[in-house]
């Protein structure tokens, strides 16, 4: 063994040419795979920081959802949707202000809002961030990550907006609209509950210290809002929501009668030359309006926590874990539970009594509601007799038992099975799972009601487009390996060959073909080991100055994003070394297995040769 | 007692879509401790006879007998060990292995498979045979400080290390100079008389042939009557 090691050491000093080429190959390629990683460590680091510290935090919480997402709006191709507002927000916040590992909490929601700059002027959109004053400037300790150019930001309780400088710029620029603290902005908002019109005061003129960059438009656009004016522009008011209004707001709305809104003595009283009254008298009666525009001040679509440990793996553990605990608290099924509540709808599906999926397409909005709500948190068996409790009420229902029920139509071909064949396998009914769906909305698969997500995802999709420039550059890492190793493999086939001789002796002094393979072996890897050691030193060097001098980032540039502060100051990480380390010993082998392969078929007759 | 032998052996070669024959039917039976020498001009098959008995190559036909072994029967590994227990080369262009100094070239037959003699055992004969073929003074040198004479003699050296019953040299004065020669056969046969190691050579040097004790005249891959003394 000792031997081998000896010629092989030799060996890298005695064919100069090759060990150059070989060395000068691997100890490049790592070199700039030291001086790459950890570039990308320290900006990766660098991006988390500015978006969590500034924009996001560590995890982001919203209801779950099957489209995707970011705090910047919902972009596929269906347009912009809204972020809908997190069920059960009270209890949420305090198991979540209560856990150990939560620094810190905040709510928010988004949306995009359209700010009315006059008549002849197209309207102008920002990003409206809804957040609650108090909690939204601890989380985000506002005196560090904002810059207040005007003003102030707002106070818990207030009305207000508060617009970024880039917001107020465009304004003055493009609108000919000089706005200050005191002004107030007409914001328009358009949502599935129509079109809405709020005037709202500006209250300050801010910009991000550290999250920077114009490539998305959203980042500089995004303002401040008050949650009041946020959801009544966006339609999050109590009066949509699926619970029915209050008595009273009830009885005001049917107490206008269609005489007083659509009769002619208004018209024939409102002249336009008469037109003196005042605008509360004009307008009538304003309860209704306020009535219904009362928002709730647990409707928010985002919970942001700040951790108290910001490690990665950390972070991306609580996201589990928490993960873990909504699943359990509120997803009462799994696949194979399916079975249960099938086998009562089979049980319930009578060959005579075939009504139950008309039925189910019967009920009401607020019945299917009631249905949700009492099905909700029970365990399996429970809630399965429950299931079974209210069909049999729904079946004993005079008034849903109408001629159509009997009509073929409703019959799908699901129901039909289910009552032609009583004893069926398992995949018939797990193919049949969709259909049934439709018969049972809420108990086959309530899954969890939370989507728990980390920064990255709340901040796409402009992080995840800077992320997107590590994958480039592994990619590009590759295709540098690939073309090295093509090369280290065609310089070891030639000093092979023309050492054809050698190997030819050394198996005819009586070496093995295995004597052949290790000496071949050793020598790469020697030449690897050596130049790959001296990479990472020359790396980990290069990274050691540059990390203690740091590379300045301009003011308001793409770097300082990336850089999270003023300037990048890299940093060597063991894994860094350990996997380049790695990848080295993976080059030296990849590129040695064919030429080793090769000087192992040189026959011992070759030592004879004279050339 | 015989430690070749060798029953019409013949070796073709394929040089394209052409065979060649290099030997015709050879017949041969070397006795231990013969020092011999097979004769002919360029291309009469000496080497490709040389490579037969040393088990480096394979015959096309015949059989050939290699101190009881019938290598024809052999896997590569077992032939392998075969050659490094009972043949020693040396080689025309000497061979040498250029990042190893002397002793250490000498040395590296013994490292090549598992030996039967103590460490200390084998530092005594590695530097008993160094300074046989008057090398003591050179140990530490590597083989481009040498002349050709003088690594032609560290090839003997190494050739003999691990005790062979045969060693087989490839025209070893073809690249040194006459006096030179002379005493590189006169070492081999002080071998030979010592040791009672057979010596199979492949030359056209005639200087050779009337040092030897018996020669093989090859011509066009078949043996002539042997000329004896």
């Amino acid at each position: 063994m000792f031997v081998l090691l000896k010629i092989a050491i030799r060996n890298v000093f005695a064919h100069k040419a090759k060990t150059l080429i070989v060395g000068s190959l691997i100890f490049i390629g790592i070199f700039l795979m030291v001086l790459g990683n950890s570039f990308l460590d320290s900006t990766s680091k660098g991006i988390q920081n500015s978006y969590s510290k500034s924009v996001t935090g560590e995890i982001a919480i919203l209801k779950n959802i099957d489209f995707d997402f970011s705090l910047f709006g919902t972009w596929n191709n269906i347009g912009n949707l809204s972020v809908p507002i997190i069920p059960d927000l009270e209890d949420t916040l305090t198991f979540l202000e209560s856990h150990p590992g939560v620094e810190n909490v905040t709510t928010v929601s988004s949306n995009i809002l359209m700010v009315n700059t006059g008549e002849t002027s197209p309207d102008f959109w920002v990003m409206g961030m809804a957040v609650d004053p108090g909690s939204y400037q601890s989380f985000f300790d506002i005196t560090d990550t904002l810059v207040i150019h005007e003003g102030r930001f707002l106070d818990p309780g207030e009305e207000g907006i508060v617009i970024s400088r880039y917001v107020s710029d465009y304004l003055l620029e493009y609108k000919g609209l000089e706005v200050h603290p005191g002004d107030s902005l007409l914001l328009n908002g358009y949502s599935a509950n129509g079109f809405r019109i709020r005037e709202v005061p500006i209250r300050g003129i801010f910009e991000y210290e550290y999250v920077k960059g114009d490539m998305y438009p959203m980042l500089p656009r995004t303002c401040f809002i008050d949650q009041q004016n946020f959801n009544v522009l966006n339609g999050i008011v109590i009066s949509n929501e699926n619970t029915p209004p209050p008595a009273e707001v009830e009885d005001l709305l049917f107490s206008v009668s269609m005489e007083d809104l659509f009769s002619e003595t208004i018209v024939e009283g409102t002249a336009v030359d008469e037109v003196n009254t005042d605008l509360d008298s004009l307008l009538g009666d304003m309860t209704v309006r306020h009535e219904l525009s009362k928002v709730n001040s647990f409707d928010w679509q985002w919970l942001l926590l700040s951790l108290k440990n910001k490690d990665d793996r950390e972070i991306k553990a609580f996201r589990e874990d928490l993960d873990n605990h909504f699943s359990k608290q509120f997803s009462s099924f799994e696949e194979k539970d399916i079975l249960r509540p099938i086998q009562i709808a089979e049980s319930l599906l009578d060959p005579q009594t075939k009504e139950l999926q008309y039925i189910s397409s019967l009920l009401t909005i607020e019945e299917k509601k009631n249905l949700e709500d009492s099905l909700r948190g029970m365990d399996k068996d429970s809630l399965s007799n429950q299931i079974s409790v209210i069909f049999t009420s729904l079946l004993d229902r005079e008034d849903l038992y109408k001629e159509e029920a009997y009509n073929e139509i409703f019959f799908t071909s699901i129901t039909k099975n289910l009552v032609e064949k009583k004893q069926k396998d398992y995949e018939l009914i797990r193919r049949n799972r969709l259909m049934l769906e439709e018969i049972y909305p809420y108990a086959l698969s309530p899954g969890p009601d939370y989507m728990v997500s980390e920064w990255w995802h709340a901040a796409s999709p402009m992080s995840s487009t800077t992320m997107g420039i590590q994958y480039v550059m592994n990619f590009a890492l590759i295709i540098i390996f690939i073309v090295a190793i093509i090369i280290i493999m065609n310089t070891l086939i030639i000093s092979v060959m023309e050492r054809t001789g050698e190997i030819g002796t050394l198996r005819a002094m009586g070496g093995q073909k295995s004597f052949v393979f290790y000496l071949f072996t050793a020598e790469t890897m020697t030449i690897s080991l050596i130049f790959g050691t001296l990479g990472i030193v020359a790396g980990a060097l290069v990274i050691t100055i540059l990390g203690n001098v740091g590379i300045p980032a301009a003011e308001g540039s793409m770097l300082q994003m990336i850089a999270g502060g003023n300037s990048i100051n890299p940093g060597l990480s063991q894994w860094t070394i350990l996997f380049s380390f790695i990848f080295m010993l993976v080059v030296g082998i990849l590129s040695s297995i064919y030429p080793v392969f090769y000087a192992m078929k040189i026959q011992p007759v070759e030592a004879m040769r004279q050339d | 007692m015989s430690v070749i032998k060798l029953e019409n052996v013949t070796k073709n070669y394929m040089l394209g879509k052409v065979t060649v024959p290099a030997l015709r039917g050879v017949d041969l039976n070397i006795e231990m401790g013969d020092f011999l020498s097979i004769a002919g001009p360029s291309g009469s098959g000496k080497t490709t006879l040389l490579n037969l008995i040393g088990c480096i190559d394979k015959s096309t036909d015949g059989k050939i007998i290699v101190d009881g072994h019938n290598i024809n029967d052999l896997n590569d590994r077992d032939l392998t060990t075969l050659r490094h227990k009972t043949v020693g080369f040396i080689f025309q262009t000497f061979n040498l292995i250029p990042v190893l100094n002397i002793y250490e070239n000498v040395e590296f037959p013994l490292l090549l498979g598992k030996r039967e003699e103590s460490r200390k055992e084998q530092k005594q004969w590695i530097n008993y045979i160094i300074e046989e073929v008057g090398l003591a003074d050179r140990m530490k040198h590597r083989p481009n400080e040498l002349s050709g004479g003088q690594r032609q003699r560290v090839a003997i050296a190494r050739a003999l290390v691990t005790r062979p019953k045969i060693v087989l040299a490839d025209e070893p004065t073809a690249n040194l100079d006459s006096a030179t020669s002379e005493r590189i056969i006169d070492l081999m046969q002080k071998i030979n008389q010592n040791e009672k190691t057979t010596f199979v050579f492949s030359t056209h040097d005639p200087m050779i042939a009337h040092m030897v004790s018996k020669v093989i005249p090859l011509h066009d891959g078949l043996i002539a009557s042997p000329v004896g003394v």
